[in-house]
């Protein structure tokens, strides 16, 4: 008889352990599906942070550019040749710098000619892979003509 | 091998095994945490790892903003444009240091197309990718688009003020100044119904020259409208709500008659029907108000006005009935009679007699009745309302959803919903059913010979959720406020009850209704139905639904009681509580959560009108007829105006607030004021004015004057509202109902302002670069558009506009400029509808050529990018 009641409690303290275990691991389940929910939650609101920021610094850049001061290449509201191939001559450290971006960039404007030669871009075209970028469309004046200027600018 | 806990004990003694065994079985009891713990490490190796990034390709716009200071700095000689140096080649351009954008700017005011032409070219040299357009005036100049922008989602716009002088001593020194006006001005007219006009089919006599009509009544039911004994056209309007409708056709030169029939006792509680004549607008010292035709039962609540020092009147009164009529005024009787075809003519003489000889009549609204006399059934006493609202409170009345739903978790349950995660608000079925609940005990309540009595239901009448019938409405949302959920659903047990209430606490001569509400399907018998059929047609017969049906038909026939029903979300079960509803002589309302509370005030006001059914005849086999030839006409001094009248109505009160307002123009002088009532089956008891200078109200027609017993006195539809107590500006009045001369209830949502002025009507332009004209679309107060030609010899392709959608017009053309002013002046309220109605050929335009003055031009340049 004893050792029945014996038996008996041994299957009881089992069990225990068994549901112990069931709600331990129900919790540390639990734990992290709320991870990854949060995380979900806040994975795009992350990224549009990122691209808002691109956004800033590549507006802010531009306004450098078109403009008369600084490392501007604009006199008198209209691109100044001078001054462009001045910026064009920057190093890339140097045009980084003057514009306050840590990003890879390059401009195009319409018929654009550096030294009498005609040019593509100016800016810092080194890189293959691309992860964002962003693209600022602006106008301007080039030699009498309201043309188009492009900044990439990219990471 | 594998060990039998249950006999390893009995064959081994060995401690070192028994050991082993026990810690095989703790290991045993880490597994599913074991498990759980390495997804754990995964889950958060995913996390750590893959970071939030993704690539973008994103353009940024700015483009708007650039175009139009690049535009501004360049000069038109500078630009390295083929267009523009064939301009300056062919001197279309003179100045030449003038910006690009001034140089468009200036052929633009002066009508050139050389605009288009110079901005195109510009626009096409870009080679934009995105759609951008230049817009002068909201005129599209130049554009460079794949597609419209009438499709596009998102649009950017930069704006710019341009102005110029042309003082060119060449030929474009002539600047242009116009003048519009309209030389005839059609006559209008509103001929108004009611307070009450019935019982029976009802003629208008509208006069001659008609030749359109605009109407809005509130109709007993669905009726047939014709014009001219013409073909009928069948309208279904809604018994409570005013019913709109137009008519441009049958017309002749003649007396023009609008006939309004029905197979039923057709009556309308309230309306206007405003024509316009093919005539001349004439101001007169006196007034005629007609009478509406009525074939059937003579029962009119109505009113006249006296817009002036009163001199005389006259009423004509032409009937057929076989039974004494009677008309009053004010408080007055002043006829009674009856034969075939009676003509009779209560004169001045007579009538400055018996009215006290006109005193405090000027400039007031008076009521007048005319009716049958001695008829006991067409004078009921007002009845008394006792209703039972009996709420199901059942557990699924307890379902709840949060007001926020960021996250699926907020809709779990009411510790989620109002936690810091959702932070929202917890609504239950029930908290609805309370909120709908106390709605319907303040509507029916809201006339203090009402009572209200509260039943709340589960699998038996819950009797501390319950309440006699009675009028004390705090009260009475105590014990809703009590009500909690839970248990089955009888819905039979609710009708039984308010039933046996009913019959103690009310009297049959009483309007006897019970309102029940279910979110379910009954699962409860009552003994007291005995075997039931399936009334609900459920294929079960005798079950609880179908018992809650016999309750219902048992209340209606061997009561009169009348059982409302409604089915309140999903759940709940239509057909029975439909059934509900046919057997017990009411009506069937169902919606779903956010419909409730509305459906309660449905129901409130249906019970309020059913009960005060005082104003409506109900008899058979009585033939009466008050012939549309009969009039009250009156004599009044009043000053007179030369101007042109234009008249208006305001947007209707709405339900948020009792209170209408109406804007009077500072340039015009208000000629009349007037507010609608639709009075239902109540009276217009009371309407005032706020009064700016003291900040209070000022009554301006009180119907208590005339009687405290309204059954005996007109019901004004119309109440004019002095001229003494309007001013420019902003202006609010109040209308009141009542059924005596105490318990007033706020007016009808339906009721506006009808309001005229007169005014000068004329537009005139500045001095600017061009007369040429315009096509213009204009619409008018009553909704329709108009293509109109100004001057009619315009023969180019500009598109003019004056919509309630905006305005579109050339400023630097002095015709354009003249009409939009002209329009502008017709457009009382400034909702870019013209109040008034005119033909192309009833607007003249002068135009005036001026010679070496030199003139400005001014135009809002826009550039928009879209996407």
């Amino acid at each position: 008889m004893e050792q029945f009641l014996s038996i008996k409690k041994s299957k009881g303290k089992k069990g225990q352990i068994w549901s112990f275990d069931l709600v331990v691991a129900t919790i540390i389940f639990l734990f992290g599906l709320l991870i990854l929910f949060y995380y979900a939650i806040n994975l795009s609101s992350q990224s549009k942070d990122k691209l808002d920021e691109f956004f800033y610094e590549g507006n802010l850049a531009s306004e450098l550019i078109l403009s008369e001061v600084g490392v501007g290449i604009l006199s008198d509201n209209k691109v100044n040749q001078t001054k462009l191939e001045n910026f064009d001559a920057l190093s890339d450290n140097d045009k980084r710098n003057f514009l306050g971006l840590n990003f890879n960039f390059y401009f195009s404007i319409n018929n654009m000619k550096i030294s009498g030669v005609p040019r593509n871009y100016v800016g810092i075209l080194n890189t293959t892979e691309v992860d964002n970028l962003i693209q600022t469309t602006r106008l301007t004046i080039y030699e009498n003509k309201p043309v188009k200027f492009q900044l990439f600018v990219w990471k | 091998m594998k060990i039998n806990p249950l006999n390893f004990n009995c064959l081994c003694g060995n401690e070192q095994i028994k050991k082993r065994q026990k810690m095989r079985k703790n290991r045993r009891g880490y597994y599913f945490s074991l498990d759980a713990f390495l997804a754990l490490v995964i889950i958060l190796g995913i996390v750590l790892f893959i970071k939030p990034s993704s690539t973008h390709v994103s353009q940024e716009v700015n483009v708007q903003y650039d175009l139009l200071e690049v535009l501004s700095n360049i000069k038109i000689v500078e630009l390295d444009n083929s267009e523009a140096q064939a301009l300056i080649f062919s001197s279309n351009i003179t100045n030449l240091n003038q910006s690009v954008l001034e140089q468009i700017g200036e052929f633009y005011a002066n009508s050139d197309m050389n605009a288009e032409i110079l901005a195109n070219s510009i626009l096409n040299d870009l080679g934009l990718d995105e759609n951008v357009g230049l817009y002068f005036n909201n005129m599209l100049i130049a554009n460079s688009n794949e597609t419209d922008l009438g499709g596009a989602k998102d649009v950017w716009t930069s704006r710019q003020i341009i102005s110029g002088i042309n003082n060119n001593v060449n030929s474009s020194s002539s600047g242009f100044s116009s003048r519009a006006f309209l030389f005839s001005e059609n006559k209008f007219s509103y001929f108004y119904l009611g307070g009450y006009i019935g019982d029976g089919n009802i003629t208008l006599d509208l006069g001659e020259n008609v030749v359109f009509t605009r109407g809005e009544a509130v109709f007993s039911g669905p009726f047939n409208l014709s014009v001219n004994g013409g073909s009928a056209v069948s309208y279904n309007a809604t018994p409570g709500e005013p019913f709109g409708f137009n008519i441009s056709s049958g017309f002749v030169t003649d007396n023009n008659y609008l006939y309004f029939t029905s197979s039923e006792n057709l009556y309308i509680a309230g309306g206007f029907v405003k024509s316009i004549y093919n005539e001349s607008q004439s101001i007169h010292t006196n007034g005629k108000f007609k009478f509406p035709g009525i074939k059937g039962l003579i029962n009119i609540y109505d009113s006249f006005y006296v817009p002036g020092l009163l001199q005389s009147m006259e009423v004509f009164l032409n009937y057929t009935s076989p039974y004494n009529v009677f008309f009053t005024i004010g408080n007055r009787t002043l006829y009674s009679g009856n034969g075939t075809n009676v003509e009779y003519t209560l004169t001045d003489a007579y009538l400055r007699n018996n009215l006290n000889d006109y005193l405090g009549m000027d400039y007031k609204t008076i009521p007048f009745r005319f009716g049958l006399e001695n008829v006991s059934y067409v004078l009921n006493l007002t009845r008394n309302a006792d209703v039972f609202s009996v709420t199901d409170l059942s557990g699924s009345m307890g379902e709840g959803w949060c007001s926020v739903t960021p996250y699926f978790i907020c809709n779990w349950n009411q510790a989620t919903c109002e936690g810091f995660l959702c932070n929202g608000v917890w609504t239950t079925k029930l908290d609805l059913a309370k909120q709908a609940n106390n709605v319907f005990i303040d509507a029916v309540l809201s006339s203090s010979i009402n009572r209200v009595g509260l039943i709340g239901y589960e699998g038996y009448v819950r009797m501390g959720d319950s309440y006699d019938l009675s009028n004390d409405v705090v009260a009475l949302h105590n014990v809703v406020a009590g009500w909690n959920d839970g248990g089955g659903t009888c819905i039979c047990c609710g009708i039984n009850e308010g039933v046996d209430r009913l019959n103690n606490q009310s009297v049959p001569e009483n309007f006897r209704s019970i309102v029940v509400m279910t979110d379910g399907e009954a699962n409860v018998h009552c003994p007291k139905q005995g075997v039931t059929p399936d009334l609900n047609y459920n294929g079960i017969t005798d079950d609880a639904g179908d018992d809650a049906i016999k309750a219902a038909c048992d209340a209606y026939d061997d009561y009169g009681i009348i059982v409302y029903a409604i089915a309140f979300g999903d759940d709940a079960d239509k057909n029975t509580t439909e059934a509900i509803a046919d057997c017990g002589g009411g009506d069937f309302y169902s919606g779903n959560v956010s419909d409730l509370v509305d459906i309660y005030e449905d129901v409130a006001e249906q019970i309020i009108n059913a009960a005060y059914s005082e104003q409506t005849i109900v008899a058979q086999g009585v033939y009466t007829e008050v012939y549309p030839s009969s009039y009250i006409s009156v004599d009044f001094d009043r000053t007179l105006s030369h101007k042109l009248l234009i008249s208006a109505e305001s947007p209707i009160f709405g339900s948020t607030a009792p209170i209408g307002n109406f804007s009077l123009p500072f340039d015009a002088a208000p000629y009349e004021v007037s507010v609608t009532s639709y009075s239902g089956s109540r009276w217009t008891s009371k309407v005032e004015i706020y009064d700016n200078n003291l900040g209070g109200w000022n009554t301006i027609f009180n119907l208590s004057e005339y009687g405290d017993i309204y059954t005996e006195l007109g019901d004004p539809y119309l109440i004019n509202i002095p001229l003494s107590e309007v001013r420019p500006g902003e202006n609010s009045v109040r209308v009141s109902l009542g059924v005596g001369s105490e318990n007033f209830t706020s007016g009808s949502q339906y009721n506006k302002i009808i309001y005229s002025v007169a005014k000068n009507i004329s537009g005139f332009s500045p001095i600017v670069a061009s007369a040429k004209g315009c096509i213009w679309t204009i619409e008018f107060e009553d909704g329709t558009n108009s293509t109109m030609v100004f001057p009619p010899s315009y023969s180019g392709t500009e598109i003019c506009s004056y919509t309630s959608a905006g305005y579109v017009f050339n400023p630097n053309d002095a015709i354009d400029y003249a009409i939009y002013d002209l329009l502008l002046s017709l457009d009382l309220d400034g909702d870019g509808r013209v109040e008034t109605k005119f033909e192309e050929n009833e607007l003249t335009i002068a135009s005036f050529e001026v010679n070496g003055i030199p003139f400005v031009w001014e135009t809002e340049v826009q550039a928009r990018v879209w996407r």
